[in-house]
Protein backbone atom coordinates (compact mmCIF):
# COMPACT_ATOMS: atom_id res chain seq x y z
CA UNK A 1 0.00 0.00 0.00
CA UNK A 2 0.95 3.75 -0.59
CA UNK A 3 2.32 5.71 2.32
CA UNK A 4 -0.26 9.07 1.17
CA UNK A 5 0.57 11.18 4.15
CA UNK A 6 2.46 13.19 0.97
CA UNK A 7 -1.66 13.74 0.00
CA UNK A 8 -3.33 15.41 3.07
CA UNK A 9 -0.37 17.38 5.20
CA UNK A 10 -3.23 18.66 7.51
CA UNK A 11 -6.45 19.89 7.84
CA UNK A 12 -8.53 22.43 9.79
CA UNK A 13 -11.84 21.76 8.90
CA UNK A 14 -15.44 20.20 10.51
CA UNK A 15 -15.73 16.23 9.76
CA UNK A 16 -18.37 16.57 6.89
CA UNK A 17 -16.36 19.33 4.73
CA UNK A 18 -13.41 16.99 5.94
CA UNK A 19 -15.02 14.18 4.76
CA UNK A 20 -16.03 15.70 1.23
CA UNK A 21 -13.17 17.27 0.68
CA UNK A 22 -11.07 14.14 0.74
CA UNK A 23 -13.89 12.38 -1.39
CA UNK A 24 -13.21 14.75 -3.99
CA UNK A 25 -9.57 14.80 -3.44
CA UNK A 26 -9.77 11.23 -3.77
CA UNK A 27 -11.67 11.46 -7.18
CA UNK A 28 -9.21 14.03 -8.28
CA UNK A 29 -6.16 11.79 -7.43
CA UNK A 30 -7.85 9.02 -9.37
CA UNK A 31 -8.30 11.03 -12.71
CA UNK A 32 -4.64 12.14 -11.84
CA UNK A 33 -3.15 8.91 -11.28
CA UNK A 34 -4.53 7.48 -14.60
CA UNK A 35 -4.07 10.71 -16.45
CA UNK A 36 -0.61 10.09 -14.96
CA UNK A 37 -0.03 6.39 -15.94
CA UNK A 38 -1.57 7.28 -19.39
CA UNK A 39 0.45 10.11 -20.06
CA UNK A 40 2.67 9.66 -23.55
CA UNK A 41 6.27 8.31 -23.57
CA UNK A 42 8.73 7.54 -26.60
CA UNK A 43 7.91 4.13 -27.94
CA UNK A 44 10.72 1.74 -27.75
CA UNK A 45 11.18 -1.25 -31.06
CA UNK A 46 9.29 -4.13 -30.77
CA UNK A 47 11.95 -6.50 -30.73
CA UNK A 48 14.32 -4.05 -28.47
CA UNK A 49 14.78 -6.31 -25.85
CA UNK A 50 15.34 -9.53 -28.24
CA UNK A 51 17.81 -6.80 -30.54
CA UNK A 52 19.71 -5.63 -27.23
CA UNK A 53 20.09 -9.00 -25.71
CA UNK A 54 22.05 -9.85 -28.83
CA UNK A 55 23.84 -6.96 -28.69
CA UNK A 56 25.09 -7.27 -24.74
CA UNK A 57 25.86 -10.57 -25.43
CA UNK A 58 28.12 -10.33 -28.36
CA UNK A 59 30.14 -7.87 -26.58
CA UNK A 60 32.81 -10.34 -25.30
CA UNK A 61 33.13 -12.09 -28.52
CA UNK A 62 33.43 -8.53 -30.75
CA UNK A 63 36.07 -7.88 -27.84
CA UNK A 64 37.96 -10.79 -28.45
CA UNK A 65 38.11 -10.20 -32.59
CA UNK A 66 39.01 -6.63 -31.53
CA UNK A 67 41.89 -8.25 -29.72
CA UNK A 68 42.96 -10.45 -32.20
CA UNK A 69 42.86 -7.79 -34.82
CA UNK A 70 45.15 -5.50 -33.08
CA UNK A 71 47.80 -8.07 -32.32
CA UNK A 72 47.83 -9.11 -36.07
CA UNK A 73 48.01 -5.28 -36.70
CA UNK A 74 50.82 -4.79 -34.24
CA UNK A 75 53.01 -8.42 -35.29
CA UNK A 76 52.43 -6.89 -38.99
CA UNK A 77 53.86 -3.18 -38.16
CA UNK A 78 56.64 -4.86 -35.72
CA UNK A 79 57.45 -7.18 -38.88
CA UNK A 80 57.45 -4.12 -41.00
CA UNK A 81 59.72 -2.12 -39.27
CA UNK A 82 62.26 -4.97 -38.17
CA UNK A 83 62.41 -6.30 -41.82
CA UNK A 84 62.39 -2.22 -43.25
CA UNK A 85 64.28 -0.35 -41.07
CA UNK A 86 67.90 -2.41 -42.11
CA UNK A 87 67.00 -2.77 -45.64
CA UNK A 88 65.62 0.91 -45.65
CA UNK A 89 68.23 2.25 -48.19
CA UNK A 90 67.64 -0.90 -50.62
CA UNK A 91 64.00 -0.52 -50.29
CA UNK A 92 62.31 2.50 -52.59
CA UNK A 93 61.36 4.19 -49.13
CA UNK A 94 58.86 6.15 -49.89
CA UNK A 95 56.88 3.36 -51.57
CA UNK A 96 57.50 0.94 -48.08
CA UNK A 97 56.07 3.69 -46.35
CA UNK A 98 52.88 4.53 -48.38
CA UNK A 99 52.35 1.14 -48.02
CA UNK A 100 52.33 1.18 -44.33
CA UNK A 101 50.09 4.36 -43.97
CA UNK A 102 47.44 2.57 -46.40
CA UNK A 103 47.85 -0.53 -44.14
CA UNK A 104 47.14 1.40 -40.93
CA UNK A 105 44.16 3.46 -42.74
CA UNK A 106 43.17 0.37 -43.63
CA UNK A 107 43.25 -1.17 -40.23
CA UNK A 108 41.79 1.84 -38.31
CA UNK A 109 38.62 1.55 -40.78
CA UNK A 110 38.27 -1.78 -40.02
CA UNK A 111 38.54 -1.79 -36.38
CA UNK A 112 36.12 1.54 -36.19
CA UNK A 113 33.84 -0.51 -38.22
CA UNK A 114 34.22 -3.58 -35.62
CA UNK A 115 33.73 -1.52 -32.92
CA UNK A 116 30.24 -0.21 -34.06
CA UNK A 117 27.70 -2.24 -32.56
CA UNK A 118 24.81 -2.20 -34.66
CA UNK A 119 21.07 -2.75 -33.50
CA UNK B 1 7.97 -10.35 -9.08
CA UNK B 2 8.94 -11.77 -5.82
CA UNK B 3 12.27 -11.42 -4.75
CA UNK B 4 12.74 -15.43 -4.86
CA UNK B 5 11.93 -14.90 -8.41
CA UNK B 6 14.14 -11.93 -8.76
CA UNK B 7 17.02 -13.82 -7.49
CA UNK B 8 16.27 -16.77 -9.67
CA UNK B 9 16.05 -14.91 -12.97
CA UNK B 10 19.56 -13.06 -11.55
CA UNK B 11 20.92 -15.86 -11.33
CA UNK B 12 20.06 -17.19 -14.66
CA UNK B 13 21.53 -14.25 -16.30
CA UNK B 14 24.96 -14.26 -14.38
CA UNK B 15 25.36 -18.31 -15.47
CA UNK B 16 24.72 -17.01 -18.95
CA UNK B 17 21.52 -18.78 -19.43
CA UNK B 18 19.59 -18.47 -23.03
CA UNK B 19 17.48 -15.70 -23.30
CA UNK B 20 17.78 -14.46 -19.39
CA UNK B 21 18.94 -11.54 -20.55
CA UNK B 22 16.70 -10.79 -22.86
CA UNK B 23 13.65 -11.53 -19.85
CA UNK B 24 15.04 -9.36 -17.76
CA UNK B 25 15.22 -6.18 -20.00
CA UNK B 26 11.83 -7.56 -21.11
CA UNK B 27 10.27 -7.46 -17.49
CA UNK B 28 12.23 -4.11 -16.41
CA UNK B 29 12.15 -1.99 -19.61
CA UNK B 30 8.32 -0.51 -18.80
CA UNK B 31 9.78 0.89 -15.57
CA UNK B 32 13.39 1.85 -17.08
CA UNK B 33 11.56 3.53 -20.20
CA UNK B 34 8.99 6.03 -17.15
CA UNK B 35 11.57 7.10 -15.85
CA UNK B 36 14.07 8.08 -18.57
CA UNK B 37 11.07 8.80 -20.82
CA UNK B 38 9.83 11.64 -17.95
CA UNK B 39 13.61 12.78 -17.32
CA UNK B 40 14.61 13.77 -20.72
CA UNK B 41 12.61 14.72 -23.62
CA UNK B 42 13.79 13.54 -26.98
CA UNK B 43 12.62 10.47 -28.15
CA UNK B 44 15.79 9.82 -29.62
CA UNK B 45 18.07 10.22 -26.59
CA UNK B 46 15.03 8.42 -24.57
CA UNK B 47 15.65 5.57 -26.78
CA UNK B 48 19.62 5.62 -26.46
CA UNK B 49 19.46 6.08 -22.63
CA UNK B 50 17.92 3.18 -21.99
CA UNK B 51 20.01 1.41 -24.10
CA UNK B 52 22.82 2.70 -22.15
CA UNK B 53 20.56 1.62 -18.54
CA UNK B 54 20.38 -2.11 -19.43
CA UNK B 55 24.57 -2.09 -20.44
CA UNK B 56 25.05 -0.83 -17.69
CA UNK B 57 22.94 -3.08 -15.88
CA UNK B 58 24.71 -6.03 -17.32
CA UNK B 59 28.48 -4.67 -16.50
CA UNK B 60 27.45 -4.04 -13.40
CA UNK B 61 25.18 -6.72 -12.41
CA UNK B 62 27.56 -8.56 -10.46
CA UNK B 63 27.44 -5.41 -7.62
CA UNK B 64 24.12 -5.93 -7.06
CA UNK B 65 24.04 -7.33 -3.40
CA UNK B 66 20.45 -7.84 -2.78
CA UNK B 67 19.59 -4.75 -0.31
CA UNK B 68 17.34 -3.19 -2.50
CA UNK B 69 14.37 -4.76 -4.78
CA UNK B 70 16.16 -5.50 -8.31
CA UNK B 71 13.26 -3.10 -9.46
CA UNK B 72 14.86 -0.48 -7.15
CA UNK B 73 18.24 -0.67 -8.70
CA UNK B 74 17.94 -0.86 -12.19
CA UNK B 75 15.74 2.48 -11.34
CA UNK B 76 18.35 4.11 -9.51
CA UNK B 77 20.65 3.48 -12.28
CA UNK B 78 18.22 4.75 -14.98
CA UNK B 79 17.39 7.54 -12.89
CA UNK B 80 21.00 8.38 -12.55
CA UNK B 81 21.90 7.84 -16.29
CA UNK B 82 18.93 9.99 -16.80
CA UNK B 83 20.00 13.00 -14.27
CA UNK B 84 23.76 12.55 -15.66
CA UNK B 85 22.00 13.28 -19.59
CA UNK B 86 20.27 16.61 -18.26
CA UNK B 87 23.39 17.66 -16.33
CA UNK B 88 25.17 17.25 -19.54
CA UNK B 89 22.39 19.42 -21.35
CA UNK B 90 22.66 21.88 -18.41
CA UNK B 91 18.75 21.36 -18.22
CA UNK B 92 17.46 21.39 -14.20
CA UNK B 93 15.78 19.02 -12.79
CA UNK B 94 13.84 21.95 -10.96
CA UNK B 95 12.66 24.80 -11.81
CA UNK B 96 14.47 27.44 -9.86
CA UNK B 97 11.51 28.60 -7.66
CA UNK B 98 10.18 24.96 -6.85
CA UNK B 99 11.62 24.48 -3.65
CA UNK B 100 11.47 28.42 -2.27
CA UNK B 101 8.39 29.69 -0.96
CA UNK B 102 6.31 27.95 2.38
CA UNK B 103 4.46 25.06 1.76
CA UNK B 104 1.99 26.30 3.79
CA UNK B 105 1.06 29.01 0.92
CA UNK B 106 0.95 26.09 -1.61
CA UNK B 107 -1.90 24.46 0.95
CA UNK B 108 -3.87 27.74 0.92
CA UNK B 109 -3.75 28.44 -2.60
CA UNK B 110 -4.90 24.83 -3.27
CA UNK B 111 -8.06 25.03 -5.54
CA UNK B 112 -11.48 25.30 -4.32
CA UNK B 113 -13.12 21.74 -4.44
CA UNK B 114 -14.90 21.16 -7.33
CA UNK B 115 -17.76 18.71 -7.97
CA UNK B 116 -16.03 15.60 -9.33
CA UNK B 117 -18.53 13.40 -9.40
CA UNK B 118 -20.55 14.92 -12.18
CA UNK B 119 -17.66 15.88 -14.08
CA UNK B 120 -17.21 14.23 -17.08
CA UNK B 121 -12.97 13.72 -18.12
CA UNK B 122 -13.43 13.73 -21.60
CA UNK B 123 -10.08 13.18 -23.92
CA UNK B 124 -9.82 16.84 -24.04
CA UNK B 125 -9.30 17.11 -20.54
CA UNK B 126 -6.95 14.42 -20.32
CA UNK B 127 -4.98 15.85 -23.98
CA UNK B 128 -5.14 18.86 -21.35
CA UNK B 129 -3.76 16.83 -18.05
CA UNK B 130 -0.81 14.93 -20.07
CA UNK B 131 0.03 19.06 -20.77
CA UNK B 132 0.33 19.74 -17.37
CA UNK B 133 2.02 16.62 -16.50
CA UNK B 134 4.73 17.71 -19.31
CA UNK B 135 5.13 21.12 -17.88
CA UNK B 136 6.42 19.91 -14.45
CA UNK B 137 9.87 19.62 -13.86
CA UNK B 138 11.84 16.58 -14.86
CA UNK B 139 12.36 15.32 -11.18
CA UNK B 140 8.72 15.58 -9.94
CA UNK B 141 7.51 14.12 -13.55
CA UNK B 142 9.69 11.37 -12.40
CA UNK B 143 8.64 10.76 -9.16
CA UNK B 144 5.14 11.24 -9.65
CA UNK B 145 5.47 8.99 -12.28
CA UNK B 146 6.68 6.09 -9.96
CA UNK B 147 4.49 6.87 -7.52
CA UNK B 148 1.26 6.09 -9.56
CA UNK B 149 3.19 3.26 -11.81
CA UNK B 150 2.60 0.07 -10.19
CA UNK B 151 2.27 1.94 -6.95
CA UNK B 152 6.19 2.52 -5.96
CA UNK B 153 6.55 2.97 -2.53
CA UNK B 154 7.66 6.73 -0.99
CA UNK B 155 11.14 4.36 0.07
CA UNK B 156 11.76 2.34 -3.05
CA UNK B 157 11.42 6.26 -4.88
CA UNK B 158 13.42 7.67 -2.76
CA UNK B 159 16.49 4.93 -3.24
CA UNK B 160 16.07 5.33 -6.96
CA UNK B 161 16.56 9.13 -6.84
CA UNK B 162 19.17 8.65 -4.42
CA UNK B 163 16.91 11.69 -2.08
CA UNK B 164 15.44 11.85 1.65
CA UNK B 165 11.75 10.89 1.64
CA UNK B 166 10.72 14.01 3.03
CA UNK B 167 11.91 15.30 0.05
CA UNK B 168 10.19 12.92 -2.63
CA UNK B 169 7.23 13.24 -0.05
CA UNK B 170 7.73 17.08 -0.40
CA UNK B 171 8.08 17.01 -4.46
CA UNK B 172 4.88 14.34 -4.54
CA UNK B 173 2.99 16.84 -2.99
CA UNK B 174 3.87 20.16 -4.78
CA UNK B 175 3.30 17.99 -7.91
CA UNK B 176 -0.36 16.85 -7.22
CA UNK B 177 -1.42 20.31 -6.06
CA UNK B 178 0.34 21.47 -9.46
CA UNK B 179 -1.65 18.96 -10.95
CA UNK B 180 -4.98 19.25 -9.03
CA UNK B 181 -4.62 23.07 -10.00
CA UNK B 182 -4.80 22.26 -13.59
CA UNK B 183 -7.07 19.79 -13.65
CA UNK B 184 -9.45 22.41 -11.73
CA UNK B 185 -8.60 25.47 -14.55
CA UNK B 186 -9.34 22.91 -17.13
CA UNK B 187 -12.68 22.13 -15.48
CA UNK B 188 -13.32 26.01 -14.83
CA UNK B 189 -13.03 26.33 -18.87
CA UNK B 190 -15.38 23.46 -19.64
Amino acid sequence: MHDDSSSQPFSQTNPDQETAAVMQQDESDRIIATAVRSAPLPSLEVDFALKLAKRIEAVPERACELYISALLFLALVTGGLLYGLPHLSELNSPLFLTVLIIVTILHCWDWRDRRKLPM
Amino acid sequence: MSMSDELSLLNEVRTGKDKAFERLILRYQPLVLHIVGRLVDNPEDVRDLCQEVFLRVHGKLHQFRGESSLATWIGSIAFSIGAAWLRKKRIPMLEAHAFEGDIDELIHDQPDPVCLHESLVDEESVAQLHKAIASLPPLQRTIITLYYLDETSIRSIAEITALPAGTVKSHLFRARIRLRQAFTQILDTQ
